[in-house]
């Protein structure tokens, strides 16, 4: 049975790509959200703390901001051919919060402290799908917990700094083939973890009407301890492995530029191109810490960029109306991409805008629609049944998002 | 403005990115068949055409065998006598790992009595090559030899055709698998050498003359002299390789080594004193061959009270004394239809040679439409060191190495899938066709467990 035993746990390998760039929120404030995101140049309320810390220096007083940002992803898939039935990702809702606060210490020094969600989500997929040995449900939650300060160096320039705590936890649950019995085991894994990250950036106004802004933030890997639940048929559930488990995750280093052009005193126009580095995610290797057992699973992730371009329409002094435009490219190779997170090359559309209800109080709305491209892998190299068979099919994704703040300045 | 103008640009265009995008999969085209037309496809043979699995045949083991995953992947219909679970009789069920294997105690019935043509699936199990051409009314032949399949895959004999080759030839058939011959060799060898088909005796594998002659007789039954139809025949895999020998001897080798005994003593017919000698080493390596039957035997090694007759309601022999040590006793031996002793392996091993040698003349002579499929070779191998096919390791394990189903004999739904492939490769190399293999993962386990 000891073979038996070996071949299951190597199966067991957890072939998930939690951390795609499906998983990589970057939507932590309407107002940059409305803009596309393209927010790096200006950084112009406490999402600073996200977008660009030297960007807090521009923040007068005491100022609150609350908010959260609905994301409704959908996603189906045909295939595995010849069978061309189609399988729909279960529609689910993911509400990312984001909260700031900053504090203009004096001319020089303003300080912010911060919690978002960096990456999450989720994807629920029928239990018996033909995918069942890849993805039922799968979802991911990471707090960042993040103080920041920033410098004024000069009237031109000024720089920040944050340092974020972060906290995650993973779900995944998923069926193994137990051939040649005829039955399946539902694995139950869930964890927790704790690292911590960085970010440095820099705001540069060349004139009254361009700013040019850097920002890093640093990846961070996140070693994940859990245990593994498993539930099988009484009668082979000695051949099943379970316990705990450790798993370290690589999160991706972000590093932005971006431009403002102010050509009125009425219209902003900004531009971020934001390079993720997913190549840091070649592998993931769960270790088994009972028996000692390290199952490795190639994710060999490209890197991947972002292009934003956004703007905004000072209608008066209450309202300002915002857009943009957003494509993403996605690090997952053909032949690795998997339903639990169906990734794909992605066009985004932003609109929104910003009411000042009182001079002290804002409301800010953004709608994003994420259009994936419609992917066809017919090199799977992802296999679904236990042998060796590749995970063809065409995904077909979008996803709808609704970014919503408050915030009050308190003088 | 300008800007709301680009704002309503953008909103238009969401619309148009919006649309969905899909361009309709079709399913893949039908496989190039070259000289093989499927229209009407025909397999001919016993439980291993059937689709016969864990000892009975049913439904989900019928969806997986070899003619209905063919006929599928080219793209043909194919109609088979379906039995609802759990079979005919109820399958056997792997209860727990000891392994503890329980027939379901249900009992399946026919779900298309009625079907108004004959079968596609023409296997039935426990046919003989003497069954593809007998004319033998049907009660008849239940009466004598108390196999129910014929019933179930025969349709009517006085309109469809007397014999199986006669209700093969009346679909006019276009494609033909024909494997036979296995229980010519099987009969004798799963009876421990007690029984068997030869029509002298009844006590040997059917005699290589009778075997030439009926295999003949319904090989040029079945031959089209136009040349249209094309054939592919399988030969008869060497019995020594299955799990439902190789099993108990290995793992009471085990045994017998814990206990710090040499060996054991089983009655014999071919010795001359009556009874034979396995040390542990014969038994490691298949010089003896005990049955996956003899499993409940083995708890009794070394009884004094004839528990294991007792038990299972087995007359005890006239030359049995039970207060000996069963199995260590030459007075009290491991029962002989339990044993397949050397000379008995060879007898196995002449007659599957023989049968052989004779599925190989045919196929040679006929060689324009007829090809051959060389699966005692293949499992030869996969006995000998194992295969991996798309993933999978298959050995002749048993249970775990996932070729063969619970009764030892029976490939698993996949072990099906695996020798599709063989007849897809010969199909292949000899009637200019390319389809492609299947992917014998995409298959399901099929291992099934009691409740």
């Amino acid at each position: 049975m000891n073979q038996k035993l070996r071949f299951f746990i190597i199966s067991l390998v957890v072939s998930t790509q939690l951390f795609a760039s499906g998983f990589q929120i970057n939507e932590h404030g309407a107002k940059g959200m409305a803009m596309a995101g393209a927010y790096t140049a200006l950084a112009l309320d406490g999402s600073a703390l996200f977008y660009n810390p030297a960007g807090l220096s521009q923040l007068d007083g005491t100022q609150i901001m609350l908010g959260t940002t609905l994301i409704s992803p959908s996603a189906s898939f045909r295939g595995v051919t010849p069978a061309i039935d189609e399988s729909s990702m279960e529609s689910a809702l993911f509400t990312p919060i984001n909260l700031y606060v900053t504090h203009k210490l004096n001319d020089k020094w303003a300080f912010g402290f911060g919690v978002n969600n960096q990456y999450g989500l989720g994807s629920t997929w029928d239990e018996n799908w033909d995918g069942r040995y890849l993805a039922i449900d799968t979802e991911v939650q990471t707090f960042y917990f993040t103080g920041g300060a920033s410098y004024t160096v000069s009237d031109k320039l000024s720089i920040g700094v944050t340092a974020s705590y972060v906290h995650g936890t993973v779900t995944i649950i998923k069926k193994n083939s137990l051939a040649p019995f005829d039955a399946d085991a539902l694995i139950d894994l869930s964890g927790t973890g704790n690292s911590f990250a960085y970010s440095v950036g820099l705001l540069y106004k060349v004139s009254d009407k361009l700013n040019v802004g850097l920002d890093f933030r640093s990846g961070t890997e996140v070693e994940f301890e859990g245990t593994a639940d498993v539930t099988a048929p009484s009668s082979l559930i000695s051949l099943v492995p379970a316990g705990d488990i450790t798993a370290p995750l690589t999160l991706p280093y972000n590093a932005t530029i971006g431009i403002a052009l102010m050509p009125s005193k009425k219209l902003t126009v900004s531009a971020d191109f934001q390079y993720v580095g997913w190549s840091s995610y070649d592998k993931l290797e769960v270790t088994f810490t009972e028996t000692d057992y390290v199952s490795t699973s190639i994710r060999d992730y490209t890197d991947a960029w972002i292009a934003r371009l956004g703007a905004e329409y000072h209608m008066s002094d209450k309202f300002d109306l915002r857009g943009g435009l957003l494509y993403d490219s996605n690090p997952v190779k053909d032949e690795l991409v998997e339903p639990t997170l169906p990734d794909a090359d992605r066009l985004g559309l932003n609109i929104g805008f910003g009411y000042k209800i009182t001079p002290n109080i804002s409301v800010d709305l953004a709608y994003l629609y994420l259009r994936f491209a419609e992917r066809t892998v017919t090199n799977s190299e992802v296999d679904y049944t236990g042998g060796v068979a590749g995970f063809n099919g065409t995904y077909n994704s979008s996803a709808h998002l609704l970014g919503l703040n408050f915030s009050y300045l308190i003088n | 403005m300008k800007k709301i103008l680009i704002l309503l640009a953008t909103t238009s265009l969401l619309f148009f990115v919006a649309c969905e995008d899909r361009s309709d999969l079709t399913a893949p085209s039908a496989p190039n068949t070259g000289d093989a037309d499927f229209t009407r496809f025909v397999t001919i043979g016993n439980s291993l055409t059937a689709g016969y699995q864990s000892g009975s045949l049913y439904e989900s083991a019928q969806m997986y065998s070899m003619g209905k995953i063919i006929a599928n992947h080219v793209g043909t219909s194919f109609e088979q006598p379906i039995i609802s679970e759990p079979g005919i009789p109820g399958k056997l069920e792997l209860h727990d790992l000891t392994p503890t294997l329980i027939p379901n105690s249900g009992l399946g019935e026919l779900t298309n009595p009625n079907y108004a043509a004959p079968f596609n699936n023409l296997g039935v199990p426990g046919a003989l090559v003497f069954d593809l051409t007998d004319e033998t009314d049907l009660n008849a032949k239940y009466g004598v030899r108390g196999n129910p399949y014929f019933h179930i895959v025969m349709r009517d004999q006085a309109i469809f055709g007397a014999s199986i080759v006669k209700q093969a030839l009346a679909l006019q058939p276009t494609f033909i698998n024909f494997w036979i011959g296995n229980n010519d060799v099987l009969g004798y060898a799963t009876s421990g050498g007690t029984s068997g088909t030869d029509p002298a005796t009844y006590s040997l594998p059917t005699d290589v003359p009778t075997f030439t002659y009926l295999y003949n007789l319904a090989a040029t039954a079945i031959t089209d002299t136009t040349g249209y139809r094309k054939i592919v025949a399988a030969n008869i895999p060497d019995i020594q390789n299955i799990p439902y020998f190789t099993t108990i001897g290995p793992k009471l080798a085990a045994s017998l080594t814990d206990m710090g005994i040499p060996a054991m003593v089983y009655q014999s017919t071919h010795t001359g004193v009556g009874y034979g000698v396995a040390t542990i080493a014969d038994l490691a390596d298949g010089t003896v061959l005990l049955t996956l039957t003899g499993s409940p035997a083995t708890a009794y090694l070394g009884d004094r009270s004839g528990a294991y007759y007792a038990i299972n309601n087995i007359p005890v022999p006239p030359t049995v004394i039970i207060d000996s040590a069963f199995g260590f006793s030459p007075y009290n031996p491991w029962p002989d239809n339990l044993t397949l002793e050397p000379a008995e392996i060879t007898i196995s091993k002449d007659a599957t040679t023989a049968f052989n040698a004779v599925i190989q003349a045919t196929v040679a002579a006929n060689s324009d439409t007829w090809a051959l499929v060389d699966i005692n070779s293949f499992f030869a191998e996969v006995a000998d060191r194992g295969m991996m096919i798309d993933g999978i390791q298959f050995t002749t394990d048993f249970i775990l190495g996932n070729t063969f189903s619970l009764d030892g004999v029976h490939p698993t739904s996949r072990g099906y899938a695996v020798i599709a492939n063989e007849f897809i490769s010969t199909i292949n190399s000899n009637f200019n066709a390319s389809i492609p293999r299947v992917n014998v993962s995409t298959y399901p386990a099929s291992i099934a467990l009691g409740n």
